[in-house]
């Protein structure tokens, strides 16, 4: 809210909250619905919510360790939240799984008839997707959902999870092998000619 | 659609409630006040040393700017965006700005504008002066209110008025007034004691006023909503302002970033006490209030009532050289009062800080009127009996 009146930079703020400890609340105001909705894609329910709150907490206590050479603050922000959901990891593949099983079987009713072939594909493509989640590894997960659904740009990614940018791409790519190949019902080991795109 | 494009429109996730990220807010601000340095409580009392113990206050309701020329709804043209707002003070400091986003977060407001009459319950009251000559002092007299607004452009308005009591208003006026023999009531005109009314110490007899049949409309901006417009103000605090600055200007347009700061604040005054909110438009109100130049925070302060609440404040009126100001009066600190907790408003006051021209015999910084909201609601009951009430329009008969 409001952020179109605002000036000051991510960076600014936060070093400023070191001396002012009431000034990081602007960061709050500024990131928290982004970071809620990257965690409660993750974690649904309570447990997005507690891992956007605790991610502001988190930083608070460790705002003089921030450093701005290595990234930006929103970067710091979701690779906090990032942490935290890979201490809950079961969660969240339980997660998904329990979604995608939802999804399956949606209950009846008379709109279903009236889809459209496609739209009814994309749906059941999503939902193996999601259920794909599950079973990727949390490095090459973390690299992916940050990106796609944290939309962090490559760099950003790396920052937040302290890997080189060249980690994050081949984590991205072996994690997109891994969806493409439950959407293709095809052995994930397989080589594909795609090749990584930027996020 | 790639497995990328199905992945970022898979398992979307519904945006935080208000109360999840109040929640959320108040974890962290929990943390930053058990951080904040000792030395920090010092000097937020020096702040109200310097500040509102000098007090201030002022008078004041009445948009100082008279504007209501044309009027288009909300809805009409945005903003023009050659004045910028923040020309006129400095950023409100951050601690106010998370006292006012929280409130933002937890205020309920009314409920939406359902029912027939929308009713509130208001106490005013407005420093006058008293005495003969040569023993002038000023005392404290206190109306209560309740009014239905109505809704319908068939009913009727209804307004309870109920002369409330009258003190002598500080140390010095109490002394004078034990000068004067401890008087029990006060000559509204001195000039014609026999004939003009009386302020009495006690409270008076209700009285009820009826108006003409028509939707009841609330100054807002630079013209007067209905309560349905007022509840399509925009929620957006960035909107609203525009929508703010617009109306202002409508009504004049070379009005400076001060005086339009003033008016978008005037404008919240109404806002928040005097008009019917729903949660998404006082939560517009407070998060505009987050942003508006020159306020400042007072910390937690007792209303006219007594209630406890928190107080931000502006300094309005002030004396620019060169410049005339269509307030003769002084330099006048308003007070906006509200529950942090609930977000609820409660009153606001105003101090006049160096009393002039009409306003000389004030104390400098004495409370010089306020209005306390004790009670808002909407309801389909009918208001009381107007049998014998007075016509709004016509007027107390001249006295003397």
């Amino acid at each position: 809210m409001g952020g179109q009146t605002i000036s000051e930079d991510d960076v600014a703020v936060l070093l400023r909250s070191r001396a002012d400890p009431d000034c990081f609340a602007e960061l709050f105001e500024r990131y928290f619905a982004g970071l809620h909705g990257y965690a409660s894609r993750r974690l649904d329910g309570a447990g997005g919510d507690d891992v956007a709150a605790e991610t502001f907490l988190i930083a608070f206590r460790q705002r003089d360790r921030f450093d701005p050479a290595r990234g930006s603050v929103r970067a710091w922000l979701y690779g906090i939240a990032t942490n935290l959901i890979r201490s809950r990891r079961r969660e969240e593949a339980r997660g998904y799984l329990a979604y995608a099983r939802a999804a399956a079987h949606p209950p009846d009713d008379p709109m279903h008839e009236e889809r459209t072939t496609d739209r009814v594909a994309a749906a059941a493509a999503r939902t193996r997707i999601v259920a794909a989640l599950a079973g990727l590894p949390a490095r090459d997960r973390d690299a992916l959902l940050l990106v796609v659904w944290g939309e962090l740009s490559h760099e950003e990614t790396a920052a937040a999870l302290g890997v080189p940018v060249g980690t994050v791409g081949s984590r991205l790519h072996r994690a997109r092998r891994k969806i493409r190949a439950a959407l293709d019902d095809v052995d994930p080991t397989r080589p594909t000619e795609r090749t990584a795109r930027h996020g | 659609m790639d497995e990328l494009d199905l992945l970022a429109t898979a398992r979307p996730a519904t945006p935080p409630t208000a109360e999840t990220t109040a929640a959320a807010r108040d974890r962290l601000f929990d943390l930053m006040n058990a951080e904040r340095p000792a030395e920090a409580v010092p000097r937020r009392r020096n702040r109200l040393l310097g500040w509102g113990l000098v007090p201030a206050l002022a008078a004041a309701v009445a948009l100082l700017l008279v504007l209501t020329v044309s009027w288009g709804g909300p809805g009409g043209p945005g903003a023009r965006g050659d004045v910028d707002l923040a020309a006129a003070g400095p950023r409100p400091p951050q601690q106010l700005r998370n006292l006012l986003l929280a409130a933002a977060d937890r205020t309920s407001g009314d409920g939406p504008a359902g029912g027939r009459y929308w009713v509130s319950r208001v106490e005013s009251g407005t420093l006058l002066q008293v005495g003969g000559a040569g023993n002038r002092y000023a005392i404290m007299g206190r109306t209560e209110e309740t009014s239905w607004h109505p809704v319908r452009r068939d009913d009727r308005a209804v307004y309870l008025q109920r002369w409330a009591g009258g003190a002598p208003a500080g140390d010095a006026d109490r002394a004078a007034w034990r000068r004067a023999g401890s008087p029990s009531s006060w000559p509204i005109d001195e000039s014609c004691p026999a004939t003009s009314g009386r302020y009495t110490a006690g409270a008076g007899a209700t009285r009820t006023v009826v108006g003409k049949p028509e939707a009841s409309t609330f100054a807002i901006g630079g013209g007067y909503l209905t309560a349905a417009q007022v509840r399509d103000l925009p929620a957006d605090p960035v909107r609203l302002q525009a929508w703010l600055i617009d109306s202002l200007r409508r009504g004049n347009p070379n009005l400076t970033a001060a005086e339009l700061s003033k008016g978008v604040f005037d404008s919240m005054i109404n806002l928040l006490y005097q008009a019917p909110g729903t949660s998404a438009v006082r939560a517009a109100a407070y998060r505009l209030l987050a942003e508006l130049p020159g306020l400042r925070d007072l910390g937690t302060v007792t209303d006219p009532k007594g209630r406890a609440g928190t107080a931000v404040t502006l300094v309005t009126n002030e004396e620019t050289p060169g410049v005339r100001q269509a307030d003769s009066g002084g330099p006048q600190e308003v007070r906006l009062i509200f529950d942090p907790k609930s977000g609820r408003p409660l009153a606001w006051e105003t101090r006049v800080l160096r009393p002039a021209d009409y306003l000389a015999w004030v104390p400098a910084g004495a409370l010089f009127d306020y209005e306390a909201v004790l009670e808002t609601r909407w309801t389909d009951d009918p208001p009381p009996s107007t049998t014998g009430a007075l016509p709004e329009e016509v007027r107390e008969p001249a006295t003397c």
